[in-house]
């Protein structure tokens, strides 16, 4: 991140705040869902976006967890900017223990965390317990229909992307391979490295993806088991490894941290691959959670990331936006015309034991 | 030996700690019973149990572990004394500033070691192996830190350091007198060593190799960096699995598997105390002693040459691999264009750096001093009086250390959620998680010193007419003051580290050190950890001199 700019993404928010008040920030379509928690501010009617702005300033702050709030440095500026008067309080950590929190928090009678920002994995879990306000954001109208939740409770906010990635050295342009089925070839033995994918993750995505997809399915899996693929649960690491030369391909590499190495380090020798039967895709979605402090400031927040600045912010920071028909700066992150193979959005999390046996078997105990 | 600390006072530390470890762990127990977690409706099950013990998987993971810990610890415990020992007991030149070298790497967080390791050792483009390379070509086999003694190795040199900072406090406080005695009587350096000073430490060896023999079971980084592709698998790894691989995360199912190791560890303190039981270890008297060195002729340099190579490849390699990384724009890819200052300029502009700094300090030296009062307390009662419950108090002073901290984070958050004083959410409730996890190293520490000391010298105390307080104030504590230091300061950096406890415990808006660093860590910011950690060894580094310089590491009447 050395290399972002501050005034060039300072630029952009102002080139888009304008853009967008030009547009209009939100539609009018669908009252949200009303929650039945009883918190003593009035929710504000949705889809009236200066009464929530007013009832969110009235709060005055919005708690909503990240893993870095530097991960959210164009969004937060540009969310402060429009929305001055609403403070955003990060609550740091990993989403399994933000999860985890909320939960027991709830048994003491202790809510402290407005909006719950994760994968499906944690948001299951909260969801599970009961403990999310079903809310549906004016601006899902421009959403991928893909990535809206059947269950109207959460919000779609980015997607992780995930594919092949190349050493570029060790890998010369033409020889790369094109799609998933490339991988099989002799050429790849003991050169291909993969995140662990037994429990969660972006490996965990793709080989559900893969496992799920006609013409490749278990059978697949299981050939790519035998071209002695490194395993390791280290993610950094593995992306480390990768652009020193000691494997030639890392499959599952989120594209937002290719970006990431890229802003970084403008030379680094790697490639995104976007394999011809389709990328992996994981689901973040946003919900308000219940009983939340400051659930307009919660509902303003969410409508916001949503909102084409919003989003552009979000693509500006080298993730996957959710909204459709958005320029995105970075290539990797682009879902306009990429086949998708696969949107995890929790759906498989139940069979997920079962899964990680198979991929147990299939990658840890060959002899 | 008669008890001065009054029973009463005695009962209420003992209902202290046991409060402190029991009452989470009773949380974790149940929860290990239950169908969910405590507080939400479910029923009894064995099921957690049952899983855990019934598959012989769990048996062979439990061997393999036993093993690899037996071997670093062996491996661990004979390089640390033979360090500890050639930078107290002889002129080695240099040895303040060596003593600061070896115990680096303590600094560290291990999870950086293990890197630092792999970016020397991976077959391909580890550094060695390509400079080995190419100094022998391309047909010299190579070195892989995937490996079983890849992972023994990583785990040992990280063990040292730990033990290494432990025992130069033990063989620091006896008294030269004893070692003077022999060397008159004819003895050679050697036969001193092993016949007088090494008995004399024998408590202080077994309680430092015991804590880091069960503290590997916390350790989940090399078992999960290194030992997961060489397809080692250990115990952790099952305990890892159970809470990061299942869904939803089984607590209940860790916990299950943590019991082994609460009985492991119980059986061991039971070996430990069979072991010491009858021998006198008494070596602070009231007698004035010169602290003084052996002198070994010529042999000081060559140990002294010894002492800086081992320096240099346990501590030297892998951080030089960090330092780099520190200043590199991507980590693991050098070239003098890739080189830049911007991390550290990162890391020094973010205002959260800052706070987590403050905050971590405030609490960290707090409760790291907090802990160590009770805990001196807790090893006067277990190794000085005949208090019924002192074997219990020990044993129970041992349980946080064997369980992970992330079970042991949640156990707490299931115990204070619901505490009748509202503690939850506050820096006290961290401040109580610190203290409780200080605990086991805080005992140990101290224990060993404490069964040094010759019980005459209370006795001379109390006969003068000073009450036990004035007692433990004006003669024990003195005594203990390098322990304590030594004791604080490492506290202070395990504290400095714990991120499970935080996130668990600390409400949003409490930045703490360790959660800055997970921030940068979680977003594959490797080069900033690296700048951070850099920063914070220098901050530990010179806390540890400026500790010595004051005169913190002398005990009360021979400054070293």
């Amino acid at each position: 991140m050395t290399h972002s700019p501050r005034h060039l993404a300072l630029a952009l928010t102002a080139t888009l705040s304008l853009l967008a008040s030009a547009c209009g920030s939100s539609g009018q379509a669908g009252a949200p869902a009303r929650s039945s928690s009883g918190n003593a501010t009035q929710p504000a009617q949705g889809g009236d976006s200066q009464a929530l702005y007013q009832a969110a300033k009235k709060e005055g702050t919005l708690v909503v967890n990240t893993h870095d709030p530097e991960n959210e440095r164009v969004g937060a500026a540009a969310f402060s900017k429009r929305y001055p008067g609403v403070k955003i309080e990060w609550q740091i950590g990993r989403g399994a223990d933000v999860a985890q929190k909320i939960i027991t928090q709830a048994q003491g009678n202790v809510y402290n965390m407005d909006v719950m920002e994760t994968g499906p994995h944690d948001m299951g879990l909260v969801q599970e317990a009961g403990l999310l306000q079903p809310y549906q954001s004016p601006e899902l109208n421009s959403v991928r229909q893909e990535f809206l939740d059947p269950l109207k409770v959460s919000n779609p906010v980015w997607v992780l992307v995930y594919g092949i990635t190349a050493n570029t050295k060790l890998v010369p342009a033409g020889s790369e391979p094109k799609s998933w089925t490339d991988l099989l070839a002799a050429r790849w033995k003991g050169k291909i490295a993969m995140q662990d994918p037994r429990g969660s993750g972006g490996s965990t995505t793709l080989m559900l993806g893969i496992s799920k997809q006609p013409g490749l399915g278990e059978d697949y899996v299981r050939k790519l088991g035998r071209q002695d693929l490194f395993i390791s649960r280290a993610t950094e690491q593995l992306l480390t490894d990768l652009i020193r030369g000691e494997h030639d391909v890392l499959l599952a590499a989120s594209a937002a941290s290719l970006v990431l190495q890229k802003t970084k380090d403008p030379g680094v020798p790697i490639k995104q691959i976007k394999p011809t039967e389709g990328v992996a895709t994981t689901l973040l979605s946003m919900a308000v959670v219940k009983n939340a402090p400051h659930p307009n400031a919660a509902r303003l927040w969410i409508d916001w990331r949503l909102s084409q600045e919003g989003q552009e912010a979000i693509a500006e920071q080298g993730n996957a936006p959710v909204r459709q028909g958005l320029k995105v700066p970075h290539e990797e992150t682009s879902l306009e015309g990429t086949k998708i193979l696969y949107v995890d959005t929790g759906q498989d999390l139940a069979n997920i034991k079962e899964f990680s046996k198979t991929w147990d078997d299939i990658f840890f105990r060959k002899s | 030996m008669r008890s001065a600390l009054p029973g009463a006072g005695m009962t209420v530390i003992t209902l202290l700690v046991a409060f402190l470890v029991l009452y989470p762990l009773s949380m974790l127990l149940y929860g290990s019973f239950r169908t969910s977690r405590p507080g939400a409706p479910g029923s009894f099950t064995l099921q957690n149990y049952i899983e855990a013990y019934t598959s012989v998987e769990t048996l062979r993971l439990l061997l393999t572990t036993i093993l690899l810990m037996g071997a670093k610890t062996v491996v661990a415990t004979v390089v640390a004394m033979a360090l500890a020992f050639a930078l107290t007991r002889t002129d080695t030149p240099l040895r303040s500033l060596l003593e600061v070298l070896i115990a680096m790497p303590f600094f560290i967080p291990p999870i950086l070691e293990a890197i630092g390791w792999i970016m020397l050792l991976s077959p391909r483009t580890g550094t060695i192996n390509v400079a080995l390379g190419q100094l022998f070509g391309s047909s010299m086999p190579r070195f892989s830190i995937y490996s079983l003694g890849g992972m023994i190795w990583v785990l040992s040199l990280g063990s040292t350091a730990f033990m290494f900072l432990l025992l130069v406090n033990a063989l620091r406080n006896i008294d030269t007198s004893l070692e003077e005695a022999a060397r008159v009587a004819g003895a050679s350096p050697l036969r001193v060593a092993t016949r007088v000073t090494l008995p004399l430490v024998a408590p202080a060896i077994l309680g430092v190799s015991l804590l880091s023999f069960i503290r590997a079971l916390e350790s989940f980084e090399v078992p999960v960096l290194i030992g997961l592709p060489a397809k080692v698998f250990v115990f952790p790894n099952r305990i890892y699995a159970a809470v990061e691989q299942d869904y939803p995360p089984n607590y209940g199912l860790a916990t299950a598997l943590g019991v082994s190791f609460i009985l492991l560890t119980l059986g061991l303190v039971v070996l430990q105390g069979r072991i010491l039981r009858g021998k006198q270890f008494f070596v602070i008297s009231g007698k004035s002693y010169r602290p003084q060195v052996a002198k070994i002729g010529p042999a000081k340099y060559l140990i002294c040459v010894l002492c800086f190579s081992y320096f240099l490849v346990a501590t030297l390699l892998p951080l030089s691999q960090l330092l780099l990384g520190s200043v590199s724009r991507t980590f693991g890819r050098w070239s003098w264009a890739g080189l830049t200052l911007a991390n550290y300029s990162r890391v020094l502009a973010d205002s959260q750096l800052w706070a987590g700094l403050r905050n971590t300090l405030l609490l960290g030296l707090t409760a790291a001093a907090l802990s160590m009062v009770l805990c001196s307390l807790v090893a006067y009662i277990v190794t000085r009086t005949r208090y019924p419950a002192r074997k219990s108090l020990d044993f129970i002073s041992w349980i946080p250390w064997t369980i992970p901290g992330v079970v042991v984070g949640l156990g707490m958050l299931w115990a204070y959620i619901r505490f009748p004083i509202p503690i939850y959410g506050t820096m006290v409730l961290i401040g109580i998680a610190f203290v409780t996890s200080g605990l086991p190293l805080g005992v140990r520490l101290m224990s060993g010193v404490m069964v040094q000391i010759d019980t005459e010298l209370e006795e001379s105390s109390r006969v003068h007419g000073a009450g036990w307080a004035t007692t433990y104030r004006r003669i024990l504590l003195p005594l203990l003051r390098p322990a304590m230091a030594a004791g604080i300061i490492i506290l202070f950096v395990t504290f400095a580290r714990s991120l499970s406890s935080i996130v668990f415990l600390a409400g949003p808006g409490t930045p703490m050190l360790s959660v800055v660093l997970f921030k940068y860590f979680s977003t594959s910011n490797l080069e900033i950890v690296c700048a951070l950690a850099m920063i914070m060894l220098a901050i530990n580094v010179t806390g540890l001199v400026l500790a010595r310089r004051l005169g913190f590491f002398g005990s009360a009447r021979a400054s070293v």
